[in-house]
């Protein structure tokens, strides 16, 4: 592990950061003296939505005492649930913040995001037995999501963590190699202050019910399923 | 997994939406990408060079430089001809390096506002992108992406919001999740 110190920054503008709230209410109106963009409509005459930047910092990351640790889920078929996982364990690394991943399904640790992984310092572990795709179902492949399954509990409730990812955790859950319901209460009992991003396809209405936010990665166009292409190196795995 | 260039099939993925993790997934391809040392370059034509994001922070640590592009104030701007002028100097920037081939995988974060503000000359951006060395890997991100960008790429995700914290419970962004 490197050694690290919490990063905090500043800007150099003064400007204090009083502008979190500037993300409630995505549709109240600017009360800036802001000019409009030149193009407010659409090729479908829909309004163009307004980007709302904010204010550059500085940002620090609370405590865990006092932020509310957020449930996330991306299911969806689209490419991009596990990829914006990773996307967040490098932003909250980035923050001195304390992350960890643990993969259900995946077995491989020679993948790109492992090898940086171990490069950061990060823990980052596969639970799985692989995929199942194109092949069938062995007992060790439950046995090995039980057993992940029993490890992730003690670490959701050790509050280790300030980020844990449990990728394609909805998975074995739609499969009922583990309980949705002691899945979800788990969740819900996790350690103040932890973030946890659960990823994968169908998410379970229990799930999607008990998360703070959700995203539902759908595709528009994929090369893989019409093309046959397959998997590259550092866009897919 | 190889890095070599001739056996590579370039692809142009644009993450679109209005959901969260387009350019968090943007973030996830550079991860897996550093991983096999290909060379990355990502660009964000919004995001001002005052901030300094967890991304930026760790992507150094991974010897990737994060380049913003844009002033940060974009549409709190009272000269449109500045933000336009802005994000040409952006695009001549991004455009070099396609043209000189200096990345396996160039991440165009945000580029999508350039074009729907019309900051940006679509068609140029679409024959830049189209003419890039035939190995490179491009990913575009941001809201509203155009039909002629969808119908240049391979592969295309719509990000879509199902339940966002910030409407529902009104807790604001955090520091290591969204910023």
């Amino acid at each position: 592990m490197t050694e690290r110190t919490p990063h905090t920054h500043s800007t150099g503008t003064g400007v204090p950061d009083s502008s979190a709230q500037d993300h409630s209410g995505q549709d109240a109106p600017r009360t800036d003296p802001l000019q409009q963009p030149t193009v407010t409509r659409l090729a479908n005459g829909r309004q163009v939505p307004i980007p709302r930047q904010k204010r550059p910092g500085p940002y620090r990351v609370p405590p865990r005492a006092q932020r509310h640790g957020l449930l996330i889920v991306n299911t969806g078929d689209g490419k991009g649930k596990t990829t914006a996982a990773l996307g967040v364990l490098l932003r909250a690394y980035g923050r001195g913040m304390e992350v960890g991943m643990y993969q259900f399904v995946k077995r491989l640790t020679n993948t790109g995001e492992h090898r940086v992984a171990r490069r950061l310092g990060v823990v980052m572990e596969a639970l799985g037995a692989g995929c199942t795709g194109a092949r069938s179902v062995t007992d060790t492949d439950i046995a090995r999501a039980r057993a992940g399954w029993q490890r992730v509990q003690g670490v959701l409730a050790e509050g280790r963590y300030d980020v844990l990812i449990l990728d394609e955790l909805t998975l074995p859950m739609t499969w009922g190699w583990l309980d949705e319901q002691e899945v979800v209460e788990a969740l819900r009992g996790r350690a103040q202050g932890t973030h946890v991003i659960v990823t994968g396809r169908h998410a379970p209405e229990a799930l999607v019910a008990a998360a703070d936010l959700v995203t539902d990665m759908r595709v528009i166009k994929h090369p893989y399923r019409s093309e046959g292409l397959k998997a590259q190196g550092g866009i897919d795995v | 997994m190889s890095t070599d260039r001739t056996r590579r099939r370039g692809l142009l993925l644009v993450n679109t939406g209005n959901g969260k993790g387009k350019s968090t997934a943007a973030l996830g391809i550079l991860v897996r990408a550093a991983g096999y040392d290909f060379s990355i370059g990502m660009f964000q034509f919004i995001k001002s060079a005052e901030t300094r994001y967890g991304e930026h922070i760790a992507a150094e640590l991974l010897g990737v430089d994060i380049v913003p592009l844009g002033d940060g104030f974009t549409w709190l701007s009272e000269d449109i001809n500045a933000d336009r002028a802005l994000a040409e100097r952006g695009w001549q920037r991004v455009r070099e390096v396609i043209e000189a081939g200096t990345f396996d995988i160039l991440i165009l974060d945000e580029l999508t506002y350039c074009l729907t503000y019309g900051w940006l000359e679509e068609e140029e951006v679409l024959r830049v992108l189209r003419a890039r060395p035939s190995w490179m890997h491009v990913v575009v991100t941001g809201r509203n992406a155009s039909p002629a960008l969808i119908e240049a790429a391979d592969l295309v995700t719509e990000m879509h919001l199902v339940k966002h914290p910030f409407r529902e419970q009104g807790i604001g962004a955090q520091p290591g999740i969204e910023l």
